[in-house]
């Protein structure tokens, strides 16, 4: 199951929330076709650089770090993304940003990196990768 | 066995002269793909007529798009290049040269639709389409190769290819105004793509350049350079090794109304095009000769 969610508290971020991690890949493309549906009913909103940014969260998240994750994020361009390095269990960004690398993603496994960056190879590494590989710019917490 | 899809798209033009052709050609050297249709309203045909031109292959979403609905965004689509821009005279340059590329952003924007259709479908679905062919209604597609050869290079596609479009360095001056300055151009006539090729290239309406207001982007008014611009960006290149640097035999010819060369058709004042188009029961929207 998805949940949408936006924080109206002078902090406005739209979030994802993915309950079942089994088919991760498949459920950040159906979020991607949300974003997308978004911005094509409310092209205003979403063609804008201060459009609210989006989080997609797969894992329980620390308290607060909303607000934190907000900050980070609120002068993020059309090209930006801010990755969770240590848990792996979120990514935030500008909706642009987040549509490419989300609706993609679900076909990775049909794309390997170069041999030289398989050692070691896990999911952020192949994540990482697979952002920088899109042309997006990638910080991370 | 491998799937593969169509994405058949833009103004209906000369289609009930060649759509027999068209589909034909498809069905068999991709296999019996499935098809996804978007055209401009028109006259020329309806939505019941579409859906028996493909009774007996695999349409999987047929729209007739209206300007009514895309014009919500043409206003806008410079948007981040408005608003953030140094001053007002370089907005006011940015939206005179909005106009100029409308017809790239309105090509856009049916991919936009069918690769969100296509998407759900294999979301839903479980599959992955190993390939997608972009084409138009008015042109008529053809090959050289044999029928096994060219499954074979169909099926072998890399996911992050396009193929089939020679991406032109030459100095195309009486084709291409935009050529004179910068001579990567790649043609928009038909476009074989991998399959994420395929979603980071049918996205490019809502791509992540607009609002960093890149201007090499916003300025450039010349179609073939934009598409060219998407592939470099996400070097989405011919993998083949294969001479003559093409995985597939693909040639294609523009047919025009009456079957006019190009040269004849240029030549054709405005008052005629409209009346030949209204002889051959196409609609003169479909060339741009009335509005809606």
């Amino acid at each position: 199951m998805l949940e949408l969610k936006t924080i109206h508290d002078g902090k406005p971020i739209n979030i994802f929330q993915i309950y079942n991690t089994e088919d991760l890949y498949t459920k950040l493309s159906e979020i991607s076709l949300k974003i997308e549906n978004r911005m094509l009913s409310k092209p205003y909103i979403w063609t804008n650089s201060v459009a609210p940014k989006v989080l997609i969260m797969w894992g329980e998240m620390q308290g607060g770090l909303h607000d934190r994750i907000f900050d980070l994020t609120k002068d993020y361009r059309g090209d930006e993304v801010l990755l969770d390095v240590y848990n792996t269990t979120w990514i935030a960004g500008h909706p642009r940003a987040i549509t490419k690398w989300a609706g993609t993603v679900f076909k990775l496994k049909d794309v390997e990196p170069a041999r030289s960056l398989q050692h070691p190879i896990d999911d952020i590494a192949r994540l990482i990768w697979w952002t920088n590989r899109l042309n997006l710019k990638v910080h991370v917490l | 066995m491998k799937r593969h899809a169509v994405f058949l798209r833009g103004n209906l033009r000369t289609w009930n002269y060649i759509k027999n052709d068209i589909i034909k050609f498809f069905d068999v050297y991709h296999e019996q793909p499935d098809w996804y249709v978007c055209f401009w309203n028109s006259d020329t045909s309806t939505i019941a007529e579409i859906k028996n031109d493909f009774k007996n292959s695999n349409l999987k979403f047929l729209k007739f798009e209206t300007d009514h609905n895309y014009q919500r965004f043409d206003s806008r689509i410079l948007e981040g290049a408005h608003t953030r821009g140094p001053d007002k005279k370089i907005a006011e340059f940015l939206g005179i040269f909005s106009k100029v590329v409308y017809p790239y952003w309105r090509l856009a924007y049916l991919d936009q639709i069918l690769s969100m259709a296509k998407r759900k479908y294999e979301i839903e679905n479980n599959i992955n389409y190993q390939s997608v062919v972009f084409a138009r209604p008015d042109i008529s597609y053809s090959t050289t190769s044999d029928l096994e050869d060219y499954v074979r290079c169909i099926n072998e596609l890399h996911s992050m290819e396009i193929t089939n479009t020679k991406s032109s360095n030459l100095r195309m001056g009486k084709f291409s105004e935009g050529c004179k300055y910068d001579n990567y151009v790649s043609p928009d006539t038909l476009l074989v793509t991998g399959n994420i090729a395929s979603d980071i290239f049918s996205t490019r309406f809502i791509d992540i350049d607009f609002t960093d207001g890149s201007l090499t982007r916003l300025m450039n008014w010349d179609v073939h350079q934009l598409i060219s611009m998407i592939k470099t960006k996400y070097q989405l290149f011919e993998l083949a090794d294969t001479e003559p640097n093409y995985r597939v035999s693909l040639l294609l010819d523009i047919i025009r109304p009456d079957n006019l060369s190009m040269d004849e058709w240029n030549s054709m004042s405005k008052k005629s095009k409209y009346e030949l188009c209204v002889s051959l029961g196409i609609d003169p929207y479909d060339y741009n000769l009335t509005i809606k």
